[in-house]
C-alpha cells in the first residue's frame, strides 16, 4: 500500500476551475486510475463461480448482494498471465453504463483529485488497442498514471448483451 | 557200390547209368511236350470253335432279323400302295377303262398293245408309258404308269400289280405276260399270285404268297404280296399285288457284312426243301434242292439250333440256324462254315509245333546224355579207385579237385582212408608195446589184448587158473573180462560206475599185479569201452617198504639204519645209493659238533672244527667255529674293560666333590636374587593401587558429562517452546494486518460514496481519509512487530544451535572419560599380570635354590658310589679269570690302558644309553650281592653322568 500516490497541485486545480476525482490501483508496479463516479464498490478477493466459454482474462462470476456481477482480472487483459489472486487482492467493482462489472487488481492505492488540464493524451506512437483502452496519462510526482478507458475495455460484451 | 566185394564191371556200369539217366530226361520231356501239345491243340480248336459258333450264332441271328423285317416292309409297302391314292385311283380308273372301253375282250386288245407291239424287249417292256391304242386306258397308263414304275423301282419290287374284283390283272409295271389276264380262270390259276388274290379278296386283309414257281416269270420261283384296295365306303375295288425279289431277300438274310470265306448262308423250309438260290451252286436251287439235317429238325424244334453237320453240298460244316415266319409258312435262316476253313488255323498250329518238336527233343536227349556222362565218369572211376584201396593199394581218389557233391565225396573218401593207415599203424603200435594192454567193449567183452598181454595171462596162467580152472588166454576175445577182475577181491565189481582211471591190484601167486582201469568215450561223449593197462609191480613193493622203514628211523633222528635190499632198477638202485650216503655224512657231522660243543662249555675256546665239508655242514661249521672265536675275544675284552673301569671310578670320585662345592656357590647367590624380586613385587603393588584411584576419578567425570547433556536437552526444549510462542504472534499480527486492510477498504469505498454525494460528502471524505491513515499505521504497526518477531526466532535458532554444539562437546568429554578409565583399567590389569610374573619368578629363584641343595648333596652320594663301584671292578675281574683265552684276544686291553686317563670323558659319552635308564635305577639298594655287581656299578655312572647333563643344562 503506497501512500502519496498522486498529489496535483492545488494551483492546477483551482486554475481550471474543473476538478475529477479518480481512484487509483496498482498491477504490478504499474498504476491505473478510473473515475470514482464509475466506482460502485470495493471488495476483497473472495473465489469466484467459474463459466464456461468466456473470454480467457474473465475469472467468473460474483454475487454481490443479488447481483450477479463479472469479474474479469485486467492483467490478463492488458495481455498478461493469469493474477494468482490472495487475500490482499482487491476487486474494483463499477458501472458501465447500465452494466456492473467488477476489475481485479493488485491493490487499490488512493483517491486523487485531477484537474481537467492536467490530462495529458495518449502519444500516437501507442497501437490502436491501447489508445483505444487508455483515455489519458496524468503525472503525478512520482508515477505516470494511466486512466483505463472501462467502457473500451469490457463493454463491448454487454453491447452485444443488451 | 558201397560194397569193395561187388565187382561189377566200371564200363558197364557207367553206360547203363549214362543212358538211363538221358533216356530218363528225354522221356520226361516228350511227355511234357506231348501234354503241352495236346492241350494247345485242344485250347485252340476249342477257341476257334467259340469263335466260330458266336460269329454264326451272330450272323444267323442278323439274317433272320434281315428276312423278318424285309416281310415286314413287303407286307407294309403292298399295304401303303393299296391304302394310297398311288394305288387306289389307278385301280378305279384302269378297272373302269377295262369294263367300259374294250367291250368283249380287253384282255386280248391291252395284250396286243402292251405286249406284242411294246417296241421295247422283254426285259424293258415297263418302259413303254402309253400304248398306241388310242384307247382312253392308255391315257389313263400313260398318268399313272411312271408313278408305278418309280415305286417298283424305288422299293426294289420286281413287279406291282393291280388286279380287279374279278380277277383280271388290270395293270402291271413289268408287262410281262401275265399283264391283262385273269388269274382265276386264266392261265395264272393255282400260282402264288392267284393265291394271295384269292386270300385276299376272300379276308380283305393282307396275303403273302409262298415261294411257288410262276409261270409268266420263266417259272422261276416267285413270291408274292397282296392287300386289298377299298373305297372309302369299304366296298372292295380290287387287290394290289407285289412280286418281291429274290436277290433282296438273300440279301437281307447275308446281312450287311457280306459273306465269309467258305461260308453259305441260305433259307429251308420245314420240309428241308431250300427257300433260297446258293450263288456258289449253279442252276436254281430253291425249290429243288432238299437239306435234311438233325440239327435242323431241332431248329425248328426249339427256335434255334447250332452245332456240327453235313452242309448242302455234303461237306462237313458248323451251322447255325433260326427260324422265321414268313407268311403262312415256318422257314430256317441258316448259315453254315466249312470245318475244315475255320479250323485251319488250328491245325496250321499244330503242324507247326510238331515241326519245332522234333529238333527240340534232338537237342534234349544230346544234352541229358553228356550231362549225365559228366556224372557217371567221376563216379565209376572213384569206385574202381576205391576198390583199388579196399584191396590194400596206395592211390589217390580221383575228383578231389571238383566243387560239387562229387568232390566232396572223393575228400571224404581220402580221409577215411587216412584215418583207416593211422588206426592200423596205432595198432601196430600197441601190439609192440611193452606194457600188457587189454580192450574192451562198453559191456566187458574183451575186443583186444596184445602181445606183452598175453606173456603176462602165460606167465600167470597157474594162479588164474587156480580161481578159474576154465581160464583159457588164448580165446579171451570176445570173453568176459569177469575172471581176471575177479582176482582183485571184487575192488571194481561194476565197470559202469568208473568215471575215471581207476587202480586196482591184482595178486596172481606171488606176483602183484596192478590193473589200471580207464573209460572210454566216443566224439558224442558216450561210453564205447574200458582200457585196461597191466603192470607186475612185486619188486617195487618190497623197495618201497625199505625206503619208508629207512625214512621214518631218520625222521625220529636215527641216522644208523642202512637199506640192504638190491634192485636191478637203475633209478632205485641209485635212490638207495643216495640215502645210505646221507645217512652216513649227517651222523658224522653231527658227532663232531657234538663233541666240539663239549670242550665249550667246559670253558675251552680254543678247540675249532674240521673244515672239509660243503653247503650247510660247512656254514655250520663255520658258525660254530665263529662262535668259539667271538666267545674268547668277548671274554679277553670284558677283562680289559674292568682295568678300565676301575681307573674310572677314582675320576669320577674327584668330580663330585668339584661339583658340590661349586653347587653352595650357587646357592648363596640365588638366595640375593630372592630377596631383589620381593622388593619389585611390593613397588608393582603400590602401582596398581594408584591406578585403581585414577579409574574412580574417571567414573566421576564420566557422570558429571552426562549431567550436563540433560542439561543441554532441556535448554533445547526450551528454545523450542520459545519458537513456538513467536509463531503465535506472528498469527496474531497477521490477524491486526488483515483488519487494517479491511479497514482500509472501508474507507475506500466511504470516499467513494462520499465523491458520489458531491459537496455534501466533502466532510465525510475527510473522514474516510483519516480512517484510512490510521489503518495505514495499524498495517505498518504490525509489519514491524512481525519483523521483530523474525528477529528473535532467527536468534532463538541460533540458541538452539549452540545449545546443541556444547551437547555435542560433552558428549565427547564423556567419551574421553570412558577411554581414560579403560586405560586405567588396562594399566591395573597390567601391574596385576606383573604382580604375579613377580612372584612366578620369586617361587623360581626359591625352586633354583632348593634344587641347588639338592645337587650339592647329590655330587656328595656320587663320590661315595665311584668308591664302590672300584670295589665291585675287581670282582669281575676275578670272574673272568677262568676263562682259557687265546693270546691275541687278550693283546688290545694293554694298549688301551695306556690312554685311559686322558679318555675317560669319551667313555662316559659312549655309555648315554644306560644313562637314560629310569630313575627307579637309583632307587636301587646300594649293597648287592655279587651278581648284581654289574647292574649296579651301571648305576652309578649313571648317576654321575646325570648330574653333570643336569648343570650343563643350568
Amino acid at each position: 500500500m503506497t501512500e502519496n500516490l498522486v498529489e496535483i497541485s492545488d494551483d492546477a486545480i483551482e486554475a481550471t476551475g474543473k476538478t475529477k476525482q479518480y481512484v487509483t490501483f496498482l498491477v504490478g508496479d504499474r498504476v491505473y486510475a478510473v473515475d470514482i463516479v464509475m466506482v460502485r464498490e470495493i471488495k476483497q478477493w473472495s473465489a469466484t463461480t467459474g463459466l464456461p466459454n468466456q473470454p480467457s482474462y474473465t475469472r467468473g462470476v460474483l454475487n454481490l448482494r443479488g447481483t450477479i456481477v463479472p469479474v474479469h482480472d485486467l492483467r490478463a487483459r492488458f495481455g498478461g498471465p493469469l493474477t494468482e489472486p490472495g487475500e490482499t487482492h482487491v476487486v474494483v467493482i463499477v458501472n458501465i453504463g447500465e452494466q456492473t462489472v467488477g476489475v481485479l487488481v493488485d491493490a487499490v492505492s488512493d483517491i486523487v483529485t485531477v484537474a481537467a488540464g492536467e490530462i495529458r493524451p495518449v502519444p500516437a506512437t501507442a497501437s490502436e488497442l491501447d489508445s483505444s483502452a487508455i483515455s489519458g496519462l496524468v503525472n503525478t510526482n512520482d508515477h505516470m498514471v494511466a486512466l483505463i478507458n472501462l467502457p473500451a475495455l469490457f463493454a463491448v460484451p454487454a453491447e452485444a448483451t443488451a | 557200390m558201397s560194397d569193395a566185394s561187388q565187382q561189377i564191371s566200371p564200363q558197364r556200369w557207367s553206360v547203363s547209368i549214362t543212358w538211363k539217366l538221358a533216356g530218363m530226361v528225354f522221356a520226361t520231356s516228350l511227355v511234357a511236350m506231348f501234354l503241352i501239345g495236346a492241350v494247345a491243340d485242344n485250347q485252340s480248336r476249342s477257341t476257334a470253335l467259340d469263335l466260330t459258333s458266336q460269329k454264326l450264332a451272330n450272323r444267323t441271328a442278323a439274317g433272320r432279323l434281315g428276312v423278318k423285317l424285309y416281310g415286314e416292309r413287303m407286307e407294309s409297302l403292298v399295304a401303303t400302295l393299296a391304302a394310297s391314292t398311288l394305288g387306289r385311283q389307278p385301280m378305279i380308273e384302269f378297272s373302269s377303262q377295262w369294263n367300259e372301253q374294250f367291250g368283249i375282250d380287253p384282255s386280248a386288245s391291252l395284250r396286243e398293245a402292251y405286249l406284242d407291239k411294246n417296241p421295247h424287249p422283254f426285259a424293258q417292256r415297263d418302259r413303254l408309258d402309253k400304248g398306241d391304242d388310242g384307247s382312253a386306258y392308255s391315257l389313263q397308263h400313260q398318268r399313272h404308269h411312271p408313278g408305278l414304275r418309280a415305286f417298283a423301282d424305288s422299293s426294289g419290287l420286281y413287279d406291282v400289280f393291280l388286279i380287279d374284283p374279278d380277277g383280271n390283272i388290270v395293270y402291271s409295271v413289268r408287262k410281262e405276260d401275265d399283264f391283262a389276264t385273269n388269274v382265276i380262270d386264266g392261265p395264272l390259276a393255282g400260282s402264288g399270285l392267284a393265291n394271295v388274290f384269292l386270300a385276299t379278296k376272300e379276308t380283305r386283309s393282307g396275303a403273302v404268297s409262298p415261294l411257288q414257281t410262276y409261270g409268266p416269270s420263266e417259272d422261276a420261283p416267285a413270291l408274292f404280296f397282296a392287300a386289298p384296295i377299298l373305297a372309302d365306303n369299304e366296298t372292295f375295288l380290287g387287290v394290289a399285288a407285289i412280286h418281291v425279289s429274290r436277290e433282296k431277300l438273300q440279301a437281307a438274310a447275308e446281312g450287311q457284312a457280306g459273306t465269309v470265306e467258305a461260308s453259305r448262308t441260305y433259307l429251308v423250309g420245314a420240309d428241308g426243301i431250300l427257300r433260297s438260290d446258293i450263288a456258289e451252286i449253279d442252276g436254281e436251287d430253291a425249290l429243288s434242292r432238299s437239306w435234311q439235317s438233325p440239327l435242323l429238325q431241332q431248329a425248328f424244334a426249339e427256335g434255334r439250333a447250332l452245332g456240327e453237320t453235313v452242309g448242302i453240298t455234303g461237306e462237313p460244316v458248323f451251322a447255325a440256324i433260326e427260324t422265321v415266319t414268313w407268311g403262312a409258312e415256318e422257314w430256317a435262316v441258316v448259315t453254315q462254315w466249312e470245318v475244315d476253313v475255320f479250323m485251319a488255323p488250328a491245325r496250321e498250329m499244330r503242324e507247326l509245333m510238331l515241326l519245332f518238336a522234333a529238333p527240340v527233343l534232338a537237342i534234349i536227349l544230346s544234352l541229358a546224355w553228356l550231362v549225365s556222362r559228366s556224372f557217371s565218369r567221376p563216379i565209376a572211376s572213384m569206385s574202381g579207385a576205391v576198390a583199388r584201396l579196399a584191396a590194400g593199394e596206395l592211390l589217390e581218389v580221383p575228383g578231389q579237385k571238383r566243387n560239387d557233391e562229387l568232390g566232396g565225396l572223393a575228400r571224404a573218401l581220402t580221409k577215411i582212408n587216412d584215418m583207416a593207415m593211422r588206426n592200423g599203424q596205432i595198432r601196430r603200435a600197441l601190439d609192440g608195446a611193452e606194457q600188457a594192454l587189454l580192450l574192451t567193449d562198453a559191456d566187458g567183452k574183451v575186443t583186444y589184448l596184445n602181445t606183452a598181454m598175453c606173456g603176462l595171462l602165460h606167465r600167470s596162467l597157474a594162479a588164474i587158473q587156480a580161481h578159474d580152472p576154465h581160464f583159457d588166454p588164448d580165446n579171451l576175445i570176445g570173453g568176459s573180462l569177469a575172471p581176471l577182475l575177479a582176482l582183485d577181491g571184487g575192488t571194481i565189481v561194476e565197470l559202469a560206475t568208473i568215471a575215471k582211471p581207476e587202480n586196482t591190484v591184482v595178486t596172481l601167486g606171488d606176483h602183484a599185479i596192478r590193473a589200471t582201469v580207464s573209460p572210454l568215450f566216443d566224439g558224442n561223449g558216450i561210453r564205447s569201452g574200458y582200457h585196461i593197462e597191466w603192470l607186475d609191480i612185486s619188486d617195487q613193493l618190497a623197495i618201497e617198504k625199505q625206503i619208508d622203514d629207512v625214512i621214518g628211523a631218520v625222521a625220529t633222528g636215527d641216522f644208523s639204519r642202512r637199506i640192504s635190499v638190491e634192485s636191478d632198477q637203475p633209478f632205485v638202485a641209485n635212490l638207495i645209493r643216495g640215502l645210505n650216503s646221507i645217512s652216513e655224512v649227517i651222523d658224522d657231522f653231527l658227532t663232531e659238533l657234538r663233541k666240539t660243543l663239549e670242550t665249550m662249555s667246559a670253558g675251552d675256546t680254543t678247540q675249532r672244527m674240521s673244515t672239509g665239508r660243503t653247503g650247510r655242514f660247512l656254514e655250520v661249521a663255520e658258525a660254530t667255529n665263529s662262535t668259539m672265536a667271538q666267545t674268547g675275544t668277548l671274554v679277553g675284552r670284558i677283562k680289559t674293560s674292568s682295568h678300565e673301569i676301575e681307573t674310572a671310578a677314582g675320576g669320577i670320585a674327584a668330580g663330585a666333590s668339584d661339583l658340590s662345592a661349586r653347587a653352595e656357590n650357587q646357592a648363596s647367590s640365588l638366595q640375593q636374587t630372592a630377596a631383589t624380586m620381593e622388593q619389585l613385587a611390593a613397588n608393582v603393588r603400590s602401582n596398581a593401587a594408584n591406578i585403581e584411584e585414577v579409574n574412580a576419578l574417571a567414573e566421576q567425570s564420566s557422570r558429571a558429562a552426562e549431567n550436563g547433556q540433560s542439561v543441554v536437552t532441556n535448554a533445547v526444549n526450551a528454545m523450542t517452546r520459545i519458537e513456538d510462542s513467536a509463531a503465535k504472534v506472528s498469527e496474531i499480527v497477521a490477524v491486526i494486518d488483515s483488519i487494517a486492510f479491511q479497514t482500509n477498504l472501508l474507507a475506500l469505498n466511504a470516499a467513494v460514496e462520499a465523491a458520489r454525494a458531491g459537496d455534501a460528502g466533502k466532510g465525510f471524505a475527510v473522514v474516510a481519509s483519516e480512517v484510512r491513515t490510521l489503518a495505514q499505521r495499524s498495517a505498518d504497526a504490525a509489519r514491524d512487530i512481525n519483523d521483530l518477531i523474525q528477529q528473535s526466532g532467527g536468534e532463538v535458532a541460533d540458541g538452539v544451535r549452540l545449545v546443541r554444539s556444547t551437547g555435542t562437546s560433552l558428549e565427547e568429554i564423556a567419551t574421553g572419560i570412558t577411554k581414560v578409565a579403560a586405560t586405567a583399567a588396562q594399566i591395573a590389569a597390567s601391574g596385576r599380570e606383573q604382580t604375579n610374573g613377580i612372584e612366578d619368578i620369586a617361587a623360581a629363584v626359591n625352586k633354583l635354590d632348593e634344587i641347588t641343595q639338592q645337587n650339592s648333596a647329590l655330587a656328595d652320594k656320587s663320590a661315595g658310589e665311584a668308591a664302590a663301584l672300584s670295589t665291585q671292578v675287581e670282582a669281575l675281574t676275578a670272574l673272568t679269570a677262568t676263562f682259557k683265552v687265546d693270546d691275541r684276544d687278550a693283546a688290545p686291553v694293554a694298549k688301551r690302558e695306556v690312554d685311559l686317563d686322558t679318555d675317560w670323558q669319551d667313555f662316559a659319552s659312549k655309555r648315554v644309553a644306560v644313562s637314560k635308564t629310569d630313575p627307579a635305577t637309583m632307587a636301587l639298594p646300594k649293597s648287592q650281592t655279587s651278581p648284581a655287581a654289574h647292574a649296579t656299578a651301571g648305576a652309578a655312572l649313571a648317576t654321575v653322568e646325570d648330574d653333570h647333563e643336569d648343570w650343563s643344562e643350568f
